[in-house]
Protein backbone atom coordinates (compact mmCIF):
# COMPACT_ATOMS: atom_id res chain seq x y z
CA UNK A 1 0.00 0.00 0.00
CA UNK A 2 2.82 2.21 0.57
CA UNK A 3 3.95 1.74 -2.98
CA UNK A 4 0.21 2.14 -3.99
CA UNK A 5 0.22 5.45 -1.98
CA UNK A 6 3.43 6.38 -3.16
CA UNK A 7 2.50 6.28 -6.70
CA UNK A 8 -0.65 8.78 -5.83
CA UNK A 9 1.58 11.06 -4.73
CA UNK A 10 4.33 11.12 -8.12
CA UNK A 11 0.93 10.29 -10.42
CA UNK A 12 2.82 6.96 -11.81
CA UNK A 13 1.09 3.97 -12.42
CA UNK A 14 0.38 1.37 -9.93
CA UNK A 15 -2.04 -1.72 -9.56
CA UNK A 16 -5.59 -1.39 -8.47
CA UNK A 17 -6.05 -2.33 -4.91
CA UNK A 18 -8.33 -5.36 -4.27
CA UNK A 19 -11.75 -4.59 -2.04
CA UNK A 20 -11.64 -5.40 1.65
CA UNK A 21 -8.56 -4.83 4.38
CA UNK A 22 -7.57 -7.21 6.78
CA UNK A 23 -4.28 -5.24 8.52
CA UNK A 24 -3.60 -5.66 12.18
CA UNK A 25 -1.11 -2.78 12.63
CA UNK A 26 -2.01 1.13 12.82
CA UNK A 27 -1.80 3.68 11.77
CA UNK A 28 -2.99 2.62 8.45
CA UNK A 29 -3.31 3.96 4.89
CA UNK A 30 -5.31 3.59 2.04
CA UNK A 31 -8.26 4.13 -0.10
CA UNK A 32 -12.25 3.89 -0.40
CA UNK A 33 -13.66 0.78 -2.22
CA UNK A 34 -17.07 2.03 -2.67
CA UNK A 35 -18.23 5.41 -4.24
CA UNK A 36 -19.12 6.64 -0.70
CA UNK A 37 -17.58 6.46 2.60
CA UNK A 38 -20.03 6.76 5.57
CA UNK A 39 -17.97 7.44 8.73
CA UNK A 40 -20.37 6.63 11.47
CA UNK A 41 -20.49 7.76 15.39
CA UNK A 42 -19.41 4.41 16.93
CA UNK A 43 -19.23 0.67 14.93
CA UNK A 44 -22.57 -0.03 14.16
CA UNK A 45 -24.71 0.24 10.74
CA UNK A 46 -26.81 2.07 13.25
CA UNK A 47 -25.21 4.50 14.37
CA UNK A 48 -24.86 8.66 13.35
CA UNK A 49 -23.14 9.53 9.93
CA UNK A 50 -20.13 11.94 11.05
CA UNK A 51 -18.85 12.40 7.66
CA UNK A 52 -19.28 10.79 4.28
CA UNK A 53 -16.25 10.77 2.31
CA UNK A 54 -16.47 10.29 -1.75
CA UNK A 55 -14.18 7.89 -3.35
CA UNK A 56 -13.12 10.75 -5.56
CA UNK A 57 -12.27 14.44 -4.82
CA UNK A 58 -13.14 16.87 -6.13
CA UNK A 59 -9.88 17.21 -7.98
CA UNK A 60 -10.20 13.60 -9.38
CA UNK A 61 -7.72 12.45 -6.85
CA UNK A 62 -8.62 9.43 -4.46
CA UNK A 63 -9.43 10.01 -1.39
CA UNK A 64 -6.88 9.08 0.86
CA UNK A 65 -8.03 7.79 4.77
CA UNK A 66 -5.73 6.44 7.72
CA UNK A 67 -6.94 3.77 10.08
CA UNK A 68 -5.59 4.29 13.58
CA UNK A 69 -7.21 1.62 15.49
CA UNK A 70 -9.66 -1.66 14.76
CA UNK A 71 -12.29 -3.38 16.67
CA UNK A 72 -14.60 -5.98 16.03
CA UNK A 73 -18.57 -5.56 16.56
CA UNK A 74 -21.26 -8.54 16.03
CA UNK A 75 -18.63 -10.26 14.09
CA UNK A 76 -18.12 -7.25 11.98
CA UNK A 77 -14.58 -5.96 11.91
CA UNK A 78 -14.67 -1.95 11.70
CA UNK A 79 -12.17 0.57 11.93
CA UNK A 80 -11.45 3.71 13.74
CA UNK A 81 -10.25 6.51 10.79
CA UNK A 82 -9.46 9.75 11.43
CA UNK A 83 -11.89 12.54 10.07
CA UNK A 84 -10.12 15.62 7.80
CA UNK A 85 -12.22 18.23 8.35
CA UNK A 86 -13.15 20.61 11.13
CA UNK A 87 -13.10 20.57 14.43
CA UNK A 88 -9.29 18.78 14.33
CA UNK A 89 -8.80 15.26 15.74
CA UNK A 90 -12.37 13.87 15.29
CA UNK A 91 -12.20 10.10 14.72
CA UNK A 92 -15.14 7.86 13.46
CA UNK A 93 -15.82 4.19 12.32
CA UNK A 94 -16.23 2.34 9.12
CA UNK A 95 -16.43 -1.19 8.09
CA UNK A 96 -13.22 -2.70 7.23
CA UNK A 97 -14.80 -4.13 3.92
CA UNK A 98 -15.24 -0.21 2.70
CA UNK A 99 -11.61 0.50 2.47
CA UNK A 100 -8.26 -0.49 1.61
CA UNK A 101 -5.56 0.21 4.11
CA UNK A 102 -1.93 -1.68 5.27
CA UNK A 103 0.48 -0.27 7.76
CA UNK A 104 2.49 2.85 7.30
CA UNK A 105 6.07 2.62 7.98
CA UNK A 106 6.71 6.52 8.24
CA UNK A 107 5.61 8.77 10.44
CA UNK A 108 6.33 13.08 9.74
CA UNK A 109 6.77 14.47 13.28
CA UNK A 110 6.59 18.65 13.43
CA UNK A 111 8.38 20.16 16.41
CA UNK A 112 6.29 22.99 16.50
CA UNK A 113 8.11 25.04 19.00
CA UNK A 114 11.98 23.47 17.30
CA UNK A 115 10.51 24.37 14.22
CA UNK A 116 11.81 21.07 13.09
CA UNK A 117 10.19 18.80 11.21
CA UNK A 118 11.81 15.19 11.03
CA UNK A 119 10.70 12.22 9.18
CA UNK A 120 10.75 8.55 10.50
CA UNK A 121 10.97 5.19 9.10
CA UNK A 122 9.94 2.58 11.04
CA UNK A 123 10.73 4.31 13.76
CA UNK A 124 14.16 6.17 13.32
CA UNK A 125 15.02 9.48 11.79
CA UNK A 126 15.53 9.55 8.35
CA UNK A 127 15.26 12.64 7.72
CA UNK A 128 15.35 16.24 9.30
CA UNK A 129 14.88 19.49 7.98
CA UNK A 130 13.86 23.14 9.46
CA UNK A 131 10.47 24.87 8.93
CA UNK A 132 8.63 28.03 9.11
CA UNK A 133 5.15 27.09 11.36
CA UNK A 134 2.16 29.63 12.00
CA UNK A 135 2.28 33.14 14.03
CA UNK A 136 1.05 33.86 17.19
CA UNK A 137 -2.71 33.77 16.61
CA UNK A 138 -2.48 31.47 13.66
CA UNK A 139 -0.54 28.87 15.01
CA UNK A 140 -0.15 25.73 13.27
CA UNK A 141 -2.72 23.48 15.21
CA UNK A 142 -1.04 20.32 17.62
CA UNK A 143 -2.49 16.40 17.16
CA UNK A 144 -2.60 14.01 14.92
CA UNK A 145 -3.17 14.17 11.39
CA UNK A 146 -2.05 12.81 7.81
CA UNK A 147 -0.66 13.55 4.08
CA UNK A 148 -4.01 13.96 2.32
CA UNK A 149 -2.20 14.53 -1.44
CA UNK A 150 0.83 15.42 -2.84
CA UNK A 151 1.24 17.90 -6.37
CA UNK A 152 3.35 20.54 -7.80
CA UNK A 153 1.15 23.64 -7.00
CA UNK A 154 0.36 26.29 -9.57
CA UNK A 155 1.13 28.57 -7.18
CA UNK A 156 4.84 29.50 -7.19
CA UNK A 157 4.53 31.25 -3.50
CA UNK A 158 3.75 27.78 -2.40
CA UNK A 159 7.27 25.99 -4.19
CA UNK A 160 8.19 23.19 -5.82
CA UNK A 161 6.14 20.84 -3.87
CA UNK A 162 2.97 20.76 -1.56
CA UNK A 163 1.32 18.52 0.61
CA UNK A 164 -2.23 18.79 1.78
CA UNK A 165 -2.99 17.53 5.58
CA UNK A 166 -5.82 16.48 7.00
CA UNK A 167 -5.17 19.45 9.40
CA UNK A 168 -6.93 22.75 9.53
CA UNK A 169 -5.85 25.92 10.65
CA UNK A 170 -7.33 28.43 12.86
CA UNK A 171 -8.07 30.79 10.06
CA UNK A 172 -12.28 29.04 9.20
CA UNK A 173 -13.00 31.93 6.90
CA UNK A 174 -9.84 31.16 4.95
CA UNK A 175 -11.14 30.66 1.19
CA UNK A 176 -10.96 26.75 0.26
CA UNK A 177 -11.40 25.79 4.26
CA UNK A 178 -7.86 26.63 5.75
CA UNK A 179 -6.62 23.68 4.83
CA UNK A 180 -2.90 23.24 6.32
CA UNK A 181 -0.12 22.32 4.01
CA UNK A 182 3.65 21.88 3.92
CA UNK A 183 4.47 23.19 1.00
CA UNK A 184 7.94 24.60 -0.26
CA UNK A 185 8.93 28.50 0.44
CA UNK A 186 11.12 30.21 -2.16
CA UNK A 187 12.47 32.60 0.62
CA UNK A 188 14.21 30.33 3.21
CA UNK A 189 14.90 33.14 5.82
CA UNK A 190 11.47 32.66 7.04
CA UNK A 191 13.03 29.43 7.93
CA UNK A 192 13.14 28.50 11.69
CA UNK A 193 10.23 31.42 12.39
CA UNK A 194 6.53 31.63 13.36
CA UNK A 195 5.61 33.29 10.41
CA UNK A 196 3.18 31.32 8.07
CA UNK A 197 -0.89 31.60 8.32
CA UNK A 198 -0.28 27.77 9.69
CA UNK A 199 0.77 25.98 6.93
CA UNK A 200 4.35 24.63 7.61
CA UNK A 201 7.23 26.24 5.13
CA UNK A 202 9.63 23.92 4.16
CA UNK A 203 13.03 25.02 2.16
CA UNK A 204 12.50 24.03 -1.66
CA UNK A 205 15.14 21.35 -1.43
CA UNK A 206 13.76 20.09 1.56
CA UNK A 207 10.43 19.75 -0.14
CA UNK A 208 11.95 17.89 -3.08
CA UNK A 209 13.42 15.20 -0.72
CA UNK A 210 9.97 15.07 1.21
CA UNK A 211 8.29 14.72 -2.14
CA UNK A 212 10.44 11.92 -2.81
CA UNK A 213 10.56 10.15 0.70
CA UNK A 214 6.64 10.42 1.67
CA UNK A 215 3.99 8.56 0.57
CA UNK A 216 0.64 9.75 0.62
CA UNK A 217 -1.58 8.83 3.38
CA UNK A 218 1.78 9.02 6.13
CA UNK A 219 0.80 10.13 9.69
CA UNK A 220 1.75 13.37 10.73
CA UNK A 221 1.79 14.54 14.74
CA UNK A 222 2.32 18.09 15.38
CA UNK A 223 4.22 18.40 18.84
CA UNK A 224 4.93 21.65 21.10
CA UNK B 1 -3.63 -46.03 -86.23
CA UNK B 2 -6.93 -44.32 -87.21
CA UNK B 3 -8.08 -40.93 -85.77
CA UNK B 4 -10.88 -42.94 -84.73
CA UNK B 5 -8.81 -45.53 -82.52
CA UNK B 6 -6.52 -42.56 -81.27
CA UNK B 7 -9.73 -40.99 -79.87
CA UNK B 8 -10.57 -44.15 -78.26
CA UNK B 9 -7.30 -44.64 -76.93
CA UNK B 10 -7.13 -41.50 -75.23
CA UNK B 11 -10.74 -41.78 -73.46
CA UNK B 12 -9.86 -45.12 -72.12
CA UNK B 13 -6.25 -43.25 -70.62
CA UNK B 14 -8.14 -40.33 -69.47
CA UNK B 15 -10.76 -42.87 -67.51
CA UNK B 16 -7.88 -44.52 -66.17
CA UNK B 17 -5.99 -41.13 -64.86
CA UNK B 18 -9.53 -40.14 -63.35
CA UNK B 19 -10.41 -43.33 -61.39
CA UNK B 20 -6.87 -43.56 -60.03
CA UNK B 21 -6.79 -39.64 -59.10
CA UNK B 22 -10.16 -38.34 -58.34
CA UNK B 23 -10.96 -40.72 -55.48
CA UNK B 24 -7.99 -39.11 -53.46
CA UNK B 25 -9.09 -35.72 -53.90
CA UNK B 26 -12.63 -35.99 -53.29
CA UNK B 27 -12.25 -38.26 -49.84
CA UNK B 28 -8.91 -36.29 -48.57
CA UNK B 29 -7.89 -33.23 -49.95
CA UNK B 30 -11.68 -31.54 -50.55
CA UNK B 31 -12.96 -30.83 -47.09
CA UNK B 32 -16.62 -32.84 -47.15
CA UNK B 33 -20.21 -30.79 -47.27
CA UNK B 34 -20.63 -30.31 -44.00
CA UNK B 35 -22.83 -33.24 -42.60
CA UNK B 36 -25.42 -32.38 -40.01
CA UNK B 37 -24.76 -34.68 -36.91
CA UNK B 38 -27.19 -37.31 -37.40
CA UNK B 39 -26.99 -37.22 -41.31
CA UNK B 40 -25.09 -40.09 -42.93
CA UNK B 41 -21.69 -39.69 -44.87
CA UNK B 42 -19.34 -42.98 -46.56
CA UNK B 43 -16.35 -42.44 -44.94
CA UNK B 44 -13.51 -44.67 -46.99
CA UNK B 45 -12.97 -47.81 -45.57
CA UNK B 46 -10.01 -48.83 -43.17
CA UNK B 47 -6.73 -50.03 -44.57
CA UNK B 48 -5.82 -50.98 -40.76
CA UNK B 49 -8.13 -52.71 -38.18
CA UNK B 50 -8.99 -50.75 -35.20
CA UNK B 51 -6.95 -50.26 -32.58
CA UNK B 52 -3.75 -52.26 -34.71
CA UNK B 53 -2.28 -49.19 -35.96
CA UNK B 54 1.36 -49.07 -34.14
CA UNK B 55 1.65 -46.01 -31.84
CA UNK B 56 3.64 -43.32 -33.75
CA UNK B 57 4.76 -45.31 -36.72
CA UNK B 58 5.07 -43.02 -40.04
CA UNK B 59 1.91 -43.66 -42.09
CA UNK B 60 2.09 -46.27 -44.82
CA UNK B 61 -1.25 -45.23 -46.11
CA UNK B 62 -1.87 -43.48 -49.46
CA UNK B 63 -1.93 -39.67 -48.29
CA UNK B 64 -4.91 -38.34 -48.53
CA UNK B 65 -6.35 -41.98 -47.42
CA UNK B 66 -8.04 -42.05 -44.05
CA UNK B 67 -6.16 -44.96 -41.76
CA UNK B 68 -6.15 -46.06 -38.47
CA UNK B 69 -4.30 -45.01 -35.33
CA UNK B 70 -4.44 -45.66 -31.54
CA UNK B 71 -4.47 -43.25 -29.26
CA UNK B 72 -1.92 -40.90 -28.80
CA UNK B 73 -0.68 -41.66 -31.95
CA UNK B 74 0.95 -38.99 -34.16
CA UNK B 75 0.32 -38.92 -38.12
CA UNK B 76 3.06 -37.75 -40.17
CA UNK B 77 2.53 -36.58 -43.45
CA UNK B 78 -1.67 -34.87 -43.53
CA UNK B 79 -2.88 -38.18 -44.64
CA UNK B 80 -6.01 -38.00 -42.32
CA UNK B 81 -7.13 -40.45 -40.01
CA UNK B 82 -9.97 -42.85 -39.30
CA UNK B 83 -10.03 -44.24 -35.53
CA UNK B 84 -12.31 -46.93 -34.27
CA UNK B 85 -13.47 -47.42 -31.06
CA UNK B 86 -16.38 -48.63 -28.42
CA UNK B 87 -18.53 -45.85 -27.02
CA UNK B 88 -21.46 -47.58 -24.92
CA UNK B 89 -19.38 -47.09 -21.42
CA UNK B 90 -19.39 -50.61 -20.70
CA UNK B 91 -16.46 -51.90 -22.43
CA UNK B 92 -12.90 -50.54 -21.37
CA UNK B 93 -10.17 -51.31 -23.62
CA UNK B 94 -7.39 -50.25 -24.38
CA UNK B 95 -7.81 -47.67 -27.69
CA UNK B 96 -11.86 -47.77 -27.00
CA UNK B 97 -13.48 -44.34 -26.52
CA UNK B 98 -15.76 -44.33 -23.89
CA UNK B 99 -19.43 -42.38 -23.72
CA UNK B 100 -18.25 -38.83 -22.20
CA UNK B 101 -15.04 -38.63 -23.28
CA UNK B 102 -13.61 -36.01 -25.35
CA UNK B 103 -12.23 -37.12 -29.21
CA UNK B 104 -9.25 -35.04 -29.18
CA UNK B 105 -7.32 -34.04 -32.81
CA UNK B 106 -4.86 -31.41 -32.95
CA UNK B 107 -2.71 -30.67 -35.44
CA UNK B 108 0.08 -28.52 -36.38
CA UNK B 109 3.00 -26.99 -39.01
CA UNK B 110 0.23 -26.62 -41.87
CA UNK B 111 0.32 -23.78 -43.98
CA UNK B 112 -2.00 -20.84 -43.26
CA UNK B 113 -4.73 -21.30 -44.90
CA UNK B 114 -4.95 -24.93 -43.87
CA UNK B 115 -8.64 -26.14 -43.69
CA UNK B 116 -9.10 -29.15 -41.38
CA UNK B 117 -12.54 -30.98 -40.83
CA UNK B 118 -13.32 -33.86 -38.43
CA UNK B 119 -16.16 -35.96 -38.15
CA UNK B 120 -17.01 -38.65 -35.79
CA UNK B 121 -18.76 -41.36 -37.15
CA UNK B 122 -20.75 -44.00 -35.48
CA UNK B 123 -19.07 -46.89 -37.82
CA UNK B 124 -22.35 -49.22 -38.19
CA UNK B 125 -24.92 -46.83 -39.47
CA UNK B 126 -22.46 -44.52 -40.61
CA UNK B 127 -24.01 -41.59 -38.97
CA UNK B 128 -22.30 -38.42 -38.52
CA UNK B 129 -22.62 -37.80 -34.94
CA UNK B 130 -20.29 -34.62 -34.59
CA UNK B 131 -17.97 -32.81 -36.92
CA UNK B 132 -16.28 -29.70 -36.82
CA UNK B 133 -13.38 -27.56 -38.72
CA UNK B 134 -10.77 -25.42 -37.91
CA UNK B 135 -7.99 -23.23 -40.39
CA UNK B 136 -4.65 -22.18 -39.76
CA UNK B 137 -1.20 -23.45 -39.10
CA UNK B 138 -2.66 -25.33 -36.52
CA UNK B 139 -5.45 -26.07 -34.39
CA UNK B 140 -7.06 -28.63 -32.78
CA UNK B 141 -10.88 -30.40 -32.87
CA UNK B 142 -12.62 -31.70 -29.38
CA UNK B 143 -15.46 -33.61 -29.23
CA UNK B 144 -17.11 -35.58 -26.52
CA UNK B 145 -19.10 -38.67 -27.07
CA UNK B 146 -22.49 -39.07 -26.17
CA UNK B 147 -24.70 -42.32 -26.36
CA UNK B 148 -27.37 -41.83 -29.18
CA UNK B 149 -30.13 -43.62 -28.20
CA UNK B 150 -31.34 -44.54 -31.60
CA UNK B 151 -28.03 -45.71 -32.59
CA UNK B 152 -26.88 -49.58 -31.93
CA UNK B 153 -23.45 -50.41 -31.78
CA UNK B 154 -20.13 -48.54 -30.34
CA UNK B 155 -17.83 -48.08 -32.92
CA UNK B 156 -16.87 -44.62 -33.63
CA UNK B 157 -13.87 -43.09 -36.02
CA UNK B 158 -12.51 -40.02 -36.24
CA UNK B 159 -12.09 -38.40 -39.78
CA UNK B 160 -9.83 -35.88 -40.62
CA UNK B 161 -9.98 -34.10 -43.93
CA UNK B 162 -7.81 -31.34 -44.69
CA UNK B 163 -7.17 -28.81 -47.81
CA UNK B 164 -5.48 -26.12 -47.94
CA UNK B 165 -6.47 -22.68 -50.39
CA UNK B 166 -2.91 -23.16 -51.96
CA UNK B 167 -3.26 -26.26 -52.93
CA UNK B 168 -1.01 -26.92 -50.73
CA UNK B 169 -1.73 -31.14 -49.53
CA UNK B 170 0.18 -33.33 -47.90
CA UNK B 171 4.04 -32.85 -46.56
CA UNK B 172 6.55 -34.40 -44.32
CA UNK B 173 6.75 -32.14 -41.68
CA UNK B 174 2.84 -31.91 -41.70
CA UNK B 175 1.48 -33.71 -37.94
CA UNK B 176 -1.64 -34.76 -36.38
CA UNK B 177 -1.91 -36.06 -32.93
CA UNK B 178 -4.91 -38.35 -32.16
CA UNK B 179 -6.07 -38.83 -28.68
CA UNK B 180 -9.17 -39.56 -26.72
CA UNK B 181 -10.59 -42.02 -24.26
CA UNK B 182 -9.03 -44.68 -22.01
CA UNK B 183 -6.11 -44.75 -24.42
CA UNK B 184 -3.70 -46.95 -22.40
CA UNK B 185 -4.76 -49.61 -19.96
CA UNK B 186 -4.13 -47.83 -16.69
CA UNK B 187 -3.20 -44.40 -18.23
CA UNK B 188 -3.37 -41.32 -16.09
CA UNK B 189 -6.08 -39.17 -16.71
CA UNK B 190 -6.63 -35.33 -16.37
CA UNK B 191 -9.63 -33.27 -16.38
CA UNK B 192 -8.68 -29.86 -17.93
CA UNK B 193 -10.91 -26.72 -18.54
CA UNK B 194 -10.17 -25.57 -22.54
CA UNK B 195 -11.77 -22.54 -22.98
CA UNK B 196 -14.29 -21.99 -25.00
CA UNK B 197 -14.60 -18.36 -26.00
CA UNK B 198 -18.19 -19.06 -25.03
CA UNK B 199 -19.55 -15.73 -22.43
CA UNK B 200 -22.27 -18.98 -20.94
CA UNK B 201 -20.32 -21.62 -21.12
CA UNK B 202 -16.77 -20.30 -20.18
CA UNK B 203 -14.58 -23.57 -20.13
CA UNK B 204 -15.47 -27.11 -21.76
CA UNK B 205 -14.44 -29.87 -18.75
CA UNK B 206 -12.10 -32.05 -20.97
CA UNK B 207 -10.79 -35.58 -19.70
CA UNK B 208 -7.33 -36.39 -21.57
CA UNK B 209 -4.70 -38.66 -21.04
CA UNK B 210 -1.58 -37.29 -19.06
CA UNK B 211 0.27 -38.12 -22.60
CA UNK B 212 -1.73 -36.17 -24.39
CA UNK B 213 -0.79 -32.79 -22.47
CA UNK B 214 2.16 -31.76 -23.49
CA UNK B 215 1.30 -32.48 -27.29
CA UNK B 216 -1.85 -30.57 -26.99
CA UNK B 217 -1.86 -27.04 -28.50
CA UNK B 218 -2.75 -25.18 -25.31
CA UNK B 219 -5.00 -22.08 -26.07
CA UNK B 220 -4.32 -19.02 -23.71
CA UNK B 221 -6.92 -19.12 -20.93
CA UNK B 222 -7.54 -23.44 -20.48
CA UNK B 223 -6.89 -24.32 -17.30
CA UNK B 224 -4.79 -27.47 -16.66
CA UNK B 225 -5.52 -29.47 -14.35
CA UNK B 226 -9.50 -28.20 -14.18
CA UNK B 227 -9.64 -26.93 -10.45
CA UNK B 228 -11.12 -29.50 -7.61
CA UNK B 229 -14.56 -27.40 -7.83
CA UNK B 230 -14.69 -28.26 -11.56
CA UNK B 231 -14.48 -25.66 -13.85
CA UNK B 232 -15.54 -22.29 -13.66
CA UNK B 233 -19.01 -21.04 -14.63
CA UNK B 234 -19.61 -17.83 -16.21
CA UNK B 235 -20.61 -16.49 -12.41
CA UNK B 236 -17.15 -17.45 -11.18
CA UNK B 237 -15.56 -15.77 -14.34
CA UNK B 238 -17.67 -12.36 -13.73
CA UNK B 239 -16.73 -12.73 -9.60
CA UNK B 240 -12.79 -12.87 -10.64
CA UNK B 241 -12.93 -10.37 -13.33
CA UNK B 242 -10.11 -7.59 -12.89
CA UNK B 243 -8.33 -4.77 -14.08
CA UNK B 244 -4.86 -3.55 -13.95
CA UNK B 245 -5.11 0.02 -14.03
CA UNK B 246 -3.21 2.74 -12.37
CA UNK B 247 -4.71 5.03 -9.42
CA UNK B 248 -4.52 7.90 -11.17
CA UNK B 249 -3.04 9.66 -14.25
CA UNK B 250 -2.20 12.56 -15.87
CA UNK B 251 -4.15 14.45 -18.68
CA UNK B 252 -2.05 13.96 -22.24
CA UNK B 253 -0.43 10.63 -20.15
CA UNK B 254 -0.99 6.91 -22.20
CA UNK B 255 -1.86 4.07 -20.00
CA UNK B 256 -2.05 1.02 -20.64
CA UNK B 257 -5.27 -1.30 -18.98
CA UNK B 258 -4.68 -5.14 -19.05
CA UNK B 259 -8.03 -6.58 -18.49
CA UNK B 260 -9.12 -10.21 -17.50
CA UNK B 261 -12.46 -10.88 -17.93
CA UNK B 262 -15.40 -13.27 -19.66
CA UNK B 263 -14.17 -14.75 -22.82
CA UNK B 264 -15.24 -12.31 -25.94
CA UNK B 265 -17.24 -10.13 -24.08
CA UNK B 266 -17.03 -5.98 -24.71
CA UNK B 267 -14.68 -4.43 -22.26
CA UNK B 268 -15.51 -0.01 -21.90
CA UNK B 269 -13.13 2.45 -21.06
CA UNK B 270 -14.67 5.82 -20.64
CA UNK B 271 -14.45 8.74 -18.80
CA UNK B 272 -11.90 11.85 -18.99
CA UNK B 273 -11.98 12.14 -22.79
CA UNK B 274 -11.79 8.65 -23.24
CA UNK B 275 -14.47 6.32 -25.19
CA UNK B 276 -13.07 3.21 -25.47
CA UNK B 277 -13.94 -0.67 -26.32
CA UNK B 278 -12.51 -3.89 -27.04
CA UNK B 279 -13.41 -7.26 -26.99
CA UNK B 280 -11.71 -9.84 -24.50
CA UNK B 281 -9.67 -12.68 -26.33
CA UNK B 282 -11.41 -16.46 -26.04
CA UNK B 283 -8.90 -17.01 -23.07
CA UNK B 284 -10.85 -13.53 -21.59
CA UNK B 285 -7.62 -11.46 -22.28
CA UNK B 286 -7.95 -7.28 -23.41
CA UNK B 287 -5.44 -4.81 -23.37
CA UNK B 288 -6.54 -1.15 -23.66
CA UNK B 289 -3.89 1.91 -24.49
CA UNK B 290 -5.27 5.33 -23.66
CA UNK B 291 -4.79 8.94 -23.92
CA UNK B 292 -6.87 11.34 -21.53
CA UNK B 293 -7.81 14.57 -22.72
CA UNK B 294 -9.16 16.22 -19.88
CA UNK B 295 -9.88 15.80 -15.89
CA UNK B 296 -11.52 13.33 -14.81
CA UNK B 297 -12.90 9.80 -13.44
CA UNK B 298 -12.17 7.04 -15.95
CA UNK B 299 -14.32 3.55 -15.28
CA UNK B 300 -13.37 0.13 -16.77
CA UNK B 301 -16.18 -2.20 -17.32
CA UNK B 302 -16.67 -5.71 -17.99
CA UNK B 303 -19.21 -8.00 -18.30
CA UNK B 304 -20.53 -7.14 -14.59
CA UNK B 305 -21.99 -4.01 -14.16
CA UNK B 306 -19.46 -2.98 -11.43
CA UNK B 307 -17.00 -1.15 -12.60
CA UNK B 308 -13.36 -3.13 -12.77
CA UNK B 309 -11.37 -0.27 -11.76
CA UNK B 310 -12.18 3.17 -11.76
CA UNK B 311 -9.12 5.96 -11.49
CA UNK B 312 -9.03 9.77 -11.67
CA UNK B 313 -7.31 11.82 -14.80
CA UNK B 314 -5.60 14.94 -12.99
CA UNK B 315 -4.85 18.47 -14.45
CA UNK B 316 -1.65 19.08 -15.55
CA UNK B 317 -0.74 21.03 -11.99
CA UNK B 318 -2.98 21.59 -9.69
CA UNK B 319 -3.80 24.82 -7.15
CA UNK B 320 -2.97 25.02 -3.38
CA UNK B 321 -5.22 27.76 -2.87
CA UNK B 322 -7.08 26.21 -0.29
CA UNK B 323 -4.38 26.38 1.93
CA UNK B 324 -3.48 29.09 4.36
CA UNK B 325 -0.08 29.40 2.99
Amino acid sequence: MLTLLAALAVGSPAAAPASGSSTSAFPAAGIIVGNRLSVRARPSLQAAVLKRMPQFRRDFRRTVVLAVAADVVAGRRWLRVEIPSRPNGRTGWVPATAVQVSSTHRLIVIDRSQRRLTVYVDGKPRYVTKVAVGRPGMETPLGHFYVAAGFRPTESFLGVYAFETSAYSKLSEWPGGGIVAIHGWNDTSVLGKAVSHGCVRVSNTGMHALSLIVPIGTPITIKN
Amino acid sequence: MTSRQRLTRLAVLVAAVFALVVPTIAVADKPPPKTPPGQTTTPAKPTVPPGQAKKGAPSKDTPGAPQNRGNGDTANGCTGSVKTTVADGSVVNANKYQIGDAVYVSGSNFPTGAVFTFQVVHVQTKTVVASGSFTGSAGSFLQQIAQDPKLTGHEYKVIVYYNTASGHRCHKSDNFFFVGGTDVKGAEQVVVCAATGSEKHPYHELKLPAAAIQHRHKKAGDITPAPEGGCPTTADVKAAEQAKAPLQTNVGQQVTIHVTAVPNTTVTVKGAGVDQSVTTTTAGIATVTIKPTKPGIVAVKGASSKPLAMFGVLGARSSGLAFTG
